[in-house]
């Protein structure tokens, strides 16, 4: 364990000072039957999903997508395919600022808070934040912890999900 | 249902490869090499291609939907990866009750979950608050 005092921190002013800036937002196409068949069938794969994620779906009886459900996996307006970053300096990268020196990236964990269910003919509005840079001593020297929050409303600004997501990185 | 403290759910149970990778891939747009091919896993350090990760939180969110029906909703859930899914291995998602609370509308319950594989890895923990109705 390192003194405290004398640890390397990696957060520097400009990390700092985008604490709580909006790394990005997004909105998808309107949620199709199709989608959200799709993708309970891969998750339930090989059984076959529940019915009210198969039925009809259409305007008398629009389908429920599971909770975990990805509106932007594929097409969203404005979105061109690219490569993603997944270097270490992805979020930095994001906001425009230099990233911190670090040579490892590790997935921290992801926490959710659901609200009202996605369904068939919503659309969903993400707004990114970074949320916090924190610091600890490890046994390989200081990890950097870096949140984000990703807050989805859907077209009536009713909150769909808020999610946190934690990356650690040395 | 049995809502006493430390009452464990119905295990969620798949043989997983690169038959349930790759429909996942297709929904997720998450076409990476180490998912699909065993050359790219071993560069990876891994024995062979692996599974995604949110494919465990997929399992864990089908555990808990399977246990609670229609009358429950899930209102809080958190995942940790702690070991990748290897190839041709058989993932069990698991959950066990922690506590319960009487709320307005129903009780919340509150759950450990986690997946493991066949040979006694741990995947993922997690955990998670659904509400049922009363």
């Amino acid at each position: 364990m390192s003194d405290a005092s004398t640890a390397k921190s990696y957060i520097s002013d400009e990390m700092r000072a985008a604490i709580g800036k909006v790394i990005g937002t997004r909105s998808s196409f309107p949620i199709s039957a199709s989608d959200i068949r799709k993708w309970a069938i891969a998750v339930y794969f090989p059984e076959s999903p529940p019915e009210k994620y198969t039925g009809a779906g259409g305007p008398d009886a629009p389908l429920t997508a599971p909770e975990e459900f990805n509106p932007f996996a594929w097409a969203a307006p404005g979105k061109k395919p690219k490569k993603p970053d997944v270097s270490a300096g992805f979020l930095e990268n994001q906001l425009g600022i230099k990233p911190p020196d670090t040579k490892t990236i590790l997935n921290g964990g992801t926490v959710v808070e659901y609200g009202v269910p996605m369904m068939e003919g919503d659309v969903i509005t993400a707004t990114n934040r970074l949320d916090n840079y924190t610091e600890k001593q490890g046994k390989r020297g200081t990890l950097l912890f870096s949140s984000m929050k990703d807050e989805w409303t859907n077209q009536r600004g009713e909150m769909v999900k808020r999610t946190t997501s934690t990356v650690i990185r040395l | 249902m049995d809502l006493s403290i430390g009452t464990e759910l119905p295990p969620f149970v798949r043989e997983t490869g690169l038959e349930n990778w790759n429909r996942f891939a297709a929904v997720m747009d998450e076409f990476v090499p180490h998912h699909m091919d065993d050359e790219a896993g071993k560069k990876s350090g891994m024995p062979g291609a692996f599974g995604m990760g949110n494919l465990q939180s997929s399992y864990m969110h089908n555990l808990l939907r399977n246990w609670m029906g229609d009358q429950g909703k899930i209102t809080n859930f958190s995942i940790q990866w702690q070991n990748v899914n290897l190839k041709d291995t058989t993932v069990s998602a698991k959950g066990r009750i922690s506590a319960v609370e009487d709320v307005e509308g129903g009780k919340l319950v509150s759950l450990d979950l986690w997946t493991e594989d066949n040979n006694d890895r741990m995947l993922a923990t997690g955990t998670a608050k659904v509400l049922l109705a009363a």
